[in-house]
């Protein structure tokens, strides 16, 4: 079970890394509105986008 | 959103911009020497959406921050709980126990992940019982930060010195869930304020200022921001724009819709002296009909502003019953702190091993949170819902007061019928035709504010103009009209001017309709019946009123007979006609001496003495100015069916309050007993607590339910554009 002395800190790093990501969305404001995105599919004009 | 990427992004100097339809947020990068951000903004404008600064928004910036925070909180305290009871998994289902190294570097392990936790999502908790402890009075924080600190500082410990128990795995999981219950109450309070946050958007960012004041032809429009703008500036608004200031019209005439300040869907006429409200649209037939406003008020100072601020403090107002919880919590608090002493003593002298673990026990459990979480998240939920069909709590003491009336006093003209007049037959008595007569009463009420006048007006061709026209408050307006005089108004006033005795037609009138009468020196010329209708729904909500069990009186300062016809078309058993406003007020003094609580429902116009001293006032069409006056609800729209719905609510919410409390007592009494003796661990004590505070918000939620299929009537909602198309709404 040696592997263990490795796997238990990689795992920690992995969930500060995770923490990390998620500030980092959060500061973006991806989280702003949890609400609109599942309205959105009805709000939406049917024409086609122009490619950008 | 392609459409403002496509064209906002192709004006000269933007960089960048990027929506984002969640949030309704757009990032907008440009260069400021090349373009300026009040043409952009006009820009967007142009395309049908609305475009402002994040930052004028300061209130609801402030609330975004709030949530992005503690969301942040909560998935570190989530995430680390998550992992830390994986690390401690093993300890639990292993018989033997696992190896001394091991379960060495799990505890370690631990430690690292739980110290985040701890110190940076518990942080709250921390701060605020610091806060209370340097105010003097213990409250909620005190004990679940002991507890969490405790509990942390022993853990710590442990695995420093290699051995005895750990809790991380309580630990973070009471604060993943205390941190949830909070985060759920803080959902439910920012869509309260949400009602605020939209009326706050109505409010336009940009403006046409035109400088050079004093030379119309020569005055030079220029797109500035609002925030720019100085009292005595002229500004100009052209048809479909919205007012962006309160002022005056100095040029210029058209109509205004000013519904999501008046609660009054049909637009009302404005011009020159007439006074504009900043967030009303502009509407007009000729897209010539443009208005130079002066400036008199701008941003917060605005009518709108003020009732943006007026919602956003109305939150802080708590009912009675919260008042005294917040008080019992504090006791309670105080005598736990001290049980969980005796406790640790206690145990000390009995059993030192498990000192740690039943004091934990104690603190967890005997904290109050349940307590101070049931009534909040019930009056946020309660005013947020309230908000979306029009009703606009401005003291949270409301909720109660309507949960608790036994009478609805209803005011007549404006409330229960919709102030709109419409002329209904015209009458001359001589040989000049009927539309002549009603041309030269037009002519006299040309510049006429008062609801009447505009009925008449709006009923003529404008074909002659009057001269000389002179207005006796009350009583009518005398003028010349093609080189004669006439008088136009009471019949009484009309007759002074000739003498005649009153034709029998005018005893026909019904007592619902109001007369008008229309002389010249010769005798009577013709008479003009108007009448008012009554709300869509008023009946229906009589009666539902009537079924919640209240009481419902019409006090109406017209003439008596009109009163009782009208309340006999809505079944009010109680009615008064012909009371002044001082007679109002008595009325409704002597209900409430008599013990009853009254709701009054009034426009303001001439109730504002009986408003001020029931127990609660709803405030219906000028919302705005009884904002000011201390109405404790606005009511904006047409639908009055919303009012017993509301009380419905109400009751609700004070049912559910009550729940609450009941369930926060009663399980800190069983559960107290129990931690004490040590038949409860810290874990089980930590899950216990949390989960009746989660209960207890996700019983406030409930009222967010909404079981009728009533549209919502947001303010911002659907506003007819001159063209047709509904604006997008902002909800």
């Amino acid at each position: 079970m040696e592997t263990l002395y490795l796997l238990i800190p990689v795992s920690v790093l992995l969930v500060f890394l995770i923490g990390a990501l998620f500030w980092w969305g959060v500061s973006r404001g991806q989280f702003d509105d949890l609400d609109r995105p599942g309205r959105q599919i009805l709000d939406d004009d049917d024409r086609p986008e122009k490619p950008d | 959103m392609a459409t403002i990427r496509g064209r906002i992004g192709a004006m000269d100097g933007v960089y960048q911009i990027d929506v984002q339809l969640p949030g309704e947020r757009a990032r907008l990068a440009w260069d400021p020497l090349r373009q300026r951000l009040g043409a952009i903004l006009e820009a967007i404008a142009r395309l049908g959406y609305k475009a402002a600064p994040v930052d004028a928004l300061a209130a609801a910036a402030a609330r975004r921050r709030e949530a992005r925070r503690a969301l942040l909180r909560l998935f570190i305290a989530g995430f680390g709980m998550m992992q830390v009871m994986m690390y401690a998994v093993p300890a639990y289902v292993t018989e033997d126990g696992i190896g001394a190294e091991h379960a060495a570097l799990l505890r370690w392990a631990s430690l690292v992940l739980a110290t985040p936790v701890v110190l940076y999502s518990a942080w709250p908790f921390f701060a605020g019982a610091w806060r209370d402890l340097r105010n003097g009075r213990p409250g909620m924080d005190v004990p679940v930060a002991l507890g969490i600190g405790t509990a942390f500082a022993a853990s710590a410990w442990a695995t420093w010195i290699g051995h005895g128990e750990v809790y991380f795995d309580s630990v973070t999981m009471f604060v993943f869930l205390l941190l949830a219950s909070r985060y759920f109450e803080l959902r439910a309070r920012h869509k309260a304020s949400g009602a605020a946050d939209a009326l706050a958007r109505q409010q336009p960012e940009i403006a046409v200022r035109l400088a050079g004041a004093g030379a119309w032809q020569g005055a030079r429009p220029e797109t500035v921001p609002v925030a720019a703008l100085r009292v005595g500036d002229r500004v100009l608004v052209r048809p479909g724009e919205v007012v962006p200031v309160d002022g005056r019209v100095v040029q210029g005439h058209g109509t205004l819709a000013e519904s999501m300040l008046t609660g009054e869907s049909s637009p009302v006429f404005r011009a020159e002296g007439a006074p504009v409200l900043a967030g009303s649209t502009l509407y007009s037939a000729e897209p010539d009909d443009q208005l130079h406003v002066a400036v008199e008020a701008t941003g917060e100072n605005t009518r709108l502003g003020e009732m943006v601020r007026l919602l956003d403090r109305a939150l802080l107002d708590k009912p009675r019953l919260a008042l005294i919880a917040d008080r019992v919590a504090v006791w309670f608090t105080g005598g736990l702190l001290l049980l969980a002493a005796l406790t640790a003593l206690a145990w000390w002298l009995i059993d030192p091993s498990r000192i740690i673990a039943v004091t934990v026990a104690v603190l967890v459990v005997s904290c109050p949170c349940a307590l101070s979480l049931a009534t909040p998240s019930a009056v946020a939920a309660a005013t947020g819902v309230l908000a979306r069909r029009g009703l606009l709590v401005l003291r949270g003491r409301a909720l109660e007061t309507l949960a608790g009336a036994t009478h609805v006093v209803f005011d007549k003209t404006g409330t229960l019928t919709s102030g709109r007049i419409t002329m209904q037959r015209v009458e001359a008595f001589r040989d000049m035709p009927a539309e002549d007569c009603a041309a030269v009463a037009a002519a006299l009420e040309a510049g006429s504010q008062h609801p009447a006048g505009q009925a008449i007006r709006l009923a003529a061709r404008p074909g002659v103009a009057a001269h000389g026209v002179t207005r006796v408050p009350g009583s009518g307006v005398e003028g010349v009209v093609a080189g004669r005089r006439y008088r136009l108004g009471q019949p009484a006033y009309a007759q002074a001017m000739h003498g005649q005795p009153l034709p029998a037609a005018f005893a026909d009138a019904r007592p619902d309709q109001t007369l008008v009468a229309l002389a010249d020196e010769a005798g009577w010329v013709a008479h003009f019946l108007l009448a008012d209708a009554l709300r869509p729904g008023a009946r229906e909500l009589v009666d539902d009123l009537h079924g919640l069990g209240l009481q419902v009186l019409l006090l109406s300062g017209d003439r008596p007979a009109t009163a009782q016809y009208w309340a006999a078309q809505l079944g009010i058993a109680a009615v008064e006609g012909g009371a002044s406003p001082l007679r109002k007020r008595q009325v409704i003094q002597d209900l409430q001496h008599a013990g009853a609580v009254v709701v009054m429902v009034g426009d303001g116009a001439n109730d504002t003495a009986a408003l001020g001293v029931a127990h609660a006032s709803i405030a219906v069409g000028s919302g705005a100015r009884l904002a000011q006056q201390g109405a404790d609800m606005i009511w904006l729209g047409d639908d009055l069916g919303h009012l017993d719905w509301a009380i419905h609510k109400s009751r609700k919410a004070m049912r559910i309050i009550r729940q609450n409390l009941w369930w926060a007592f009663g399980y800190n009494m069983t559960a107290i007993p129990l931690a004490v003796t040590g038949t409860i661990g810290p874990l089980i004590a930590g899950l216990g607590m949390s989960i009746s505070s989660l209960l207890v918000v996700i019983n406030a939620l409930r009222l967010l339910r909404e079981r009728d299929n009533v549209p919502d009537l947001a303010p911002g909602a659907a506003l007819p554009a001159p063209h047709g198309e509904p604006v997008r709404s902002h909800s």
